[in-house]
């Protein structure tokens, strides 16, 4: 006991209880969503949501109008994003067992990115040969190609005799990102005026795309993994213990480990193809979750993707309020919280125990 | 009704780790592995734990080839606890304990996980510390619950308590004070007569002695010796693969090895 500089009261960690910690990341869910419909040129306050919800008579159509036509989908957008990419980055954190791992970091986004990016610029030599039903599939498909391409160079890298070294995989991330965005660079050069309007949103992360029939085919190509992800939440607390451990503990680890990765490129992939580029949100939001509630994915991956939500709503409303009635990428939003939080889990863990 | 291995030769690239080792750890004893450093020990715990594919020779549970029964099957077997235990988030020492439950999740009550936690942090001498982050804790008590964590682990609710139980540990007192190294292994001793085989690799050969039914002397991957610790921790038989000259001396009435020169 002796050799302990830190005292004891100190080292027992504030926790919030799990049901607690969950009605927490509810309420501020909720908070943001009503925030993220109410606030913008027009006001839209939480009776006037009710009554359109209720289908009152006496709401004034344009209200409804401005709600259900862009407020509404833009606020789900931001919230399936948000927590697409939150369950995504602690499940990645989970399965790399380091809290710095991040889809934008090693890469996954970026891949998924430089796809999407290929379809818009080079898709019209291939539209012909699918059908008109199949269209809006082919992005978030490309999205998720791409992400999976990505993850699994990277995850292949960053792996030597099962297991898997960080240092490798966040520097073979760096290189994937650093081709992605030689790609990219590559097809906006080639690109036609339209076009490069359009990479400017990919490139940058922007919600302001929505629309229900841009968004509703990529919703269940992030909602879906990220329900299956929560399942996964006893195999990633016995992973943090080391691979070896986990199938100690029972855990088929080459057959989670392969299907988390997959799982987290449709998420991100679908993301992505709706948002373009949104960093931070996978890093920032477990790190939260983590310091208010503990490590057990049992918590983890439910409140990421809440807080996830909650931040992505949240980030939205600066992007569009700010500059108003002009608008920011949201994805330049989030960079400016979230890079200074990176930097401040980097600073706390060199103190702490090494990378 | 054992856990075996039979004629093991594992290699890795072109280095032979372990050249056809046939041993069996039997149902309440402790089995030592001992040896120097790159003698084989660790790669013939992970053999016994299925942890990889032999090159040549079999694991087996039961008569039954281990590589052929699943994980969470195997994990209700049989606890291993490793060296350099060390979590990638910072988990209390309960929650480490309580992971030692999941491959009962489904099986086992939740009272009966309950008492299980409290009897393994309370038999390592943990309870106390039970709440605070792994991070902030010494390498002996972080050893100590990952023991309890093992321990969690092979509390089999009482549906199952049937079936014959092992426990693998490498080194599992490193990092231990003198008395704890002591308690350690009494516990062990203690859940052996309970019916569990263990075994354990001990580079402490006082500590061997004192609490091994059995012990298995490694020398570059191959069995040099297989006995009672009476038959074959002698300074003839131990000298030359540790490459010192040992001497016997009478401590009480135990038989100790010291090195000379």
């Amino acid at each position: 006991m002796s050799d302990l500089s830190i005292p004891a009261a100190a080292a027992v960690p504030r926790r919030v209880k799990r049901p607690l910690a969950l009605v927490v990341f509810g309420v501020a869910l909720v908070l943001a969503f009503l925030c993220a419909v109410g606030f913008g040129a027009v006001r839209i306050m939480p009776g006037d949501i009710l009554a359109i919800v209720l289908r009152a008579v006496d709401v004034d159509p344009r209200l409804e109008a401005v709600f259900l036509a862009i407020r509404l989908p833009r606020a789900v957008l931001a919230l399936v994003v948000g927590a697409g990419l939150g369950i995504a980055g602690a499940s990645m954190q989970g399965l790399f067992r380091n809290p710095l791992a991040d889809p934008g970091l090693i890469g996954v986004s970026a891949g998924a990115a430089l796809a999407a990016v290929a379809v818009i610029v080079l898709g019209g030599s291939v539209l012909h040969l699918i059908t008109p039903a199949q269209r809006p599939w082919l992005l978030p498909a490309a999205s998720f190609i791409g992400g999976l391409i990505a993850t699994a160079l990277v995850y292949r890298m960053g792996t030597r005799g099962g297991s898997t070294s960080v240092a490798t995989m966040l520097l073979a991330g760096i290189a994937v990102n650093a081709l992605c965005a030689a790609g990219i660079g590559f097809l906006t050069y080639i690109a036609d005026e339209n076009q490069l309007r359009l990479l400017m949103f990919w490139t940058m992360g922007s919600l302001g795309a929505a629309s229900w029939g841009v968004i509703l085919p990529a919703l269940p190509l992030v909602v879906i993994p990220a329900l299956l992800l929560l399942r996964a939440h006893r195999a990633l607390d016995a992973m943090a213990l080391g691979e070896r451990e986990a199938s100690h503990l029972g855990i088929e680890v080459e057959g989670v480990k392969r299907r988390i990765v997959v799982l987290v490129a449709l998420c991100v992939g679908g993301a992505v193809s709706v948002s373009g580029i949104i960093g931070f949100v996978g890093l920032v939001v477990p790190h939260l979750v983590r310091l208010i509630g503990g490590p057990r994915h049992a918590l983890v991956l439910p409140g990421a993707a809440m807080l996830g939500g909650a931040l992505m709503l949240s980030a939205d409303l600066v992007a569009r309020l700010i500059m108003a009635p002009a608008e920011m990428p949201v994805g330049i939003v989030m960079a400016a919280f979230g890079a200074p939080v990176f930097l401040s889990i980097m600073a706390r863990r060199h103190t702490a125990t090494a990378l | 009704m054992t856990l075996a291995v039979h004629n093991l030769t594992q290699r890795i690239g072109r280095a032979t780790i372990l050249a056809d080792i046939s041993v069996e750890v039997r149902p309440g004893e402790i089995l030592g592995l001992l040896g120097p450093n790159g003698a084989g020990k660790s790669t013939l715990l992970g053999a016994l734990a299925g942890d990889f594919k032999p090159t040549a020779g079999r694991a087996s549970l039961d008569g039954q080839d281990l590589a052929r029964i699943d994980a969470l099957a195997r994990a209700r077997r049989r606890a291993v606890m490793r060296q350099h235990g060390a979590s990638a988030f910072d988990f209390t020492v309960r929650e480490i304990v309580e992971l030692g439950r999941s491959p009962w999740v489904g099986r086992s009550a939740i009272a009966d996980d309950r008492r299980a936690v409290a009897r393994a942090l309370a038999l390592t001498d943990v309870e106390r510390f039970a709440d605070r982050a792994m991070g902030t804790l010494s390498g002996g008590e972080r050893q100590r619950a990952q023991f309890a964590r093992a321990l969690a682990q092979l509390d089999a609710p009482p549906s199952e308590v049937s079936a014959q139980r092992y426990l693998l540990l490498d080194e599992p007192t490193s990092s231990l004070d003198l008395s704890h190294q002591h308690a350690l292994l009494a516990a062990v001793r203690r859940l052996a007569a309970e019916g569990p085989g263990v075994c354990v690799v001990l580079h402490d050969l006082n500590l061997a002695a004192r609490y091994c039914d059995r012990v298995l002397v490694l020398h570059q991957g191959r069995a040099h010796a297989m006995g009672t610790p009476l038959e074959v921790m002698t300074p003839a038989t131990l000298g030359p693969v540790y490459d010192v000259r040992f001497t016997s001396v009478q401590a009480g009435n135990a038989t100790m090895l010291a090195v000379v020169g």
